[in-house]
């Protein structure tokens, strides 16, 4: 046997070590409502295609109102907790984007909001916020029963995270749904995770951090950064620092929730919260912690 | 549509079913998607061939056509196809070159799914061709392929 051989069996050996077994028990109990059918086109699917095809022309005019329905959501949820123009910008002069929802990205929520009709789930996930970054990636957060492929998992690279198209989790919470340099991942905090959490500090707030394969061959990953804010916290501000050079990045809270889409590759600073009256209240929080 | 309902008869021959073939599906797939997904499209194929259980078992190929259904499902999963192979410690397995995974990782999907189940896991062409749901000499000629760019790759000019 060659060395080459020798080495692809050794190599064969340690893959099948990696090996985690199907539960039989999983399959054949009860599986959840969304694994009852295959991600995959089959012919059985066709009749409920046509089903939805159907559904979605007729629906169309209730999509369109409630695109304007969550506009208007967000517009309101902005509102809340106006913050002045005289609130102290960053270490850096680049101008900060608006963290409105812009109208491509209303585009995007009623793309996205034809896969979940309300007749799929006791709770139709509603859209939070659609939060744009200087760079062009974008965040969408939906709140409801969701189904995802896991929860959000601090500083751990688990390739299931964020993956399109499997469902591990299903649960009340709220879902990311991001996309970085065109990918597009999703995570999912679910509502009693307790490290979800704000703290008892100056700033309240509590930060996680999803990080979901793959490595790209820039061997970066695309990583998206999630903080549960307290009432207190009316804005916060985060820069990113890449080969481009300086991004900061603002976003006024929505119901306690604040994120931004980053690349692994950047340099990125503390998240610094700030009161309605722009004072800083500082950034109790090693980043990124759990 | 879902097979309603499952006797024990079923019940015992899918146990049987998934214990035979899942890692036969898992280890070709894993080299042609990564170690993570694969795990998700076996898990996937699995669930259903359990609802398809009276149908499926009754093909002359079950594991060829799972393999196919696990294989478009890792393939929506994560279309851009970054595959990322499992990648160990070189100091713990001495005895892999260190050059190799990297050298998989050049080969195409087919040549490095026929080169590893062939020469790293042992099966026969037959074997590797009838999961693959290809000929054997496809397979044949994939594998011959691979393990030539394997070898060009790792400067290996003799194999003896």
């Amino acid at each position: 046997m060659s060395d080459l051989e020798t080495s692809l069996r050794a190599y064969a050996r340690f893959v099948e070590s990696q090996h985690t077994a199907v539960s039989v028990e999983s399959i054949i109990g009860d599986p959840p409502p969304g694994r009852r059918r295959p991600p995959w086109p089959t012919r059985d699917r066709q009749p409920r295609r046509r089903a939805l095809l159907i559904g979605s022309i007729l629906g169309l005019g209730v999509l369109l109102g409630a695109t304007l329905a969550v506009v208007d959501h967000h517009d309101s949820g902005v509102s809340v907790k106006t913050v002045p123009s005289t609130i102290p910008v960053g270490p850096s002069t680049t101008a900060v984007a608006p963290t409105t929802t812009p109208a491509a990205s209303s585009t995007t929520i009623q793309s996205l909001d034809t896969f979940a009709p309300a007749a799929q789930g006791p709770v139709t996930p509603r859209v939070l916020f659609t939060h744009r970054a200087p760079s062009g990636n974008t965040v969408t957060a939906r709140a409801g029963t969701v189904t995802l492929p896991c929860t959000w998992s601090p500083l751990v690279t688990d390739a299931r995270c964020g993956t399109p198209g499997h469902q591990y989790a299903t649960g009340p919470g709220v879902e990311f749904d991001y996309v970085i340099s065109g990918q597009r991942h999703r995570s999912l905090v679910l509502d009693d995770d307790p490290r979800a959490v704000p703290g008892p500090g100056p700033t309240g707030m509590a930060a996680l951090f999803a990080s979901p394969d793959p490595t790209y061959p820039d061997r970066t990953t695309q990583d998206l950064v999630i903080l549960r804010v307290g009432a207190q916290v009316a804005l916060v501000r985060l820069t990113t620092t890449g080969p481009a050079g300086a991004a900061p990045d603002q976003m006024t809270p929505v119901d306690g929730w604040v994120s931004f889409p980053v690349r692994s590759n950047d340099n990125v600073s503390d998240p610094q919260a700030f009161d309605t009256t722009g004072r800083p209240l500082g950034s109790a929080l090693p980043y990124p912690c759990c | 549509m879902g097979d309603a309902g499952h006797d024990d008869e079923a019940v015992e021959s899918f146990r049987s079913f998934v214990a035979a073939t899942q890692r036969r599906l898992w280890l070709p797939l894993c080299m042609e998607v990564g170690a993570e997904l694969a795990d998700d499209a076996v898990a996937q194929s699995m669930a259903y061939a359990w609802q398809n259980w009276a149908r499926i078992r009754a093909m002359a190929n079950p594991e060829g056509y799972l393999y196919r259904a696990a294989q478009r499902y890792a393939r929506r999963a994560r279309p851009h196809r970054v595959v990322a192979l499992p990648r160990l410690d070189p100091s713990h397995e001495p005895e892999i070159e260190p050059g190799l995974i990297d050298a998989l990782a050049a080969l195409s999907p087919h040549q490095r799914v026929a080169v590893f189940v062939i020469d790293g896991c042992g099966w026969t062409l037959a074997e590797a061709a009838a999961l693959l749901d290809v000929s054997v000499s496809t397979v044949r000629n994939h594998r011959a392929r691979g393990m030539a760019r394997l070898r060009e790759l790792l400067e290996v000019d003799i194999d003896v």
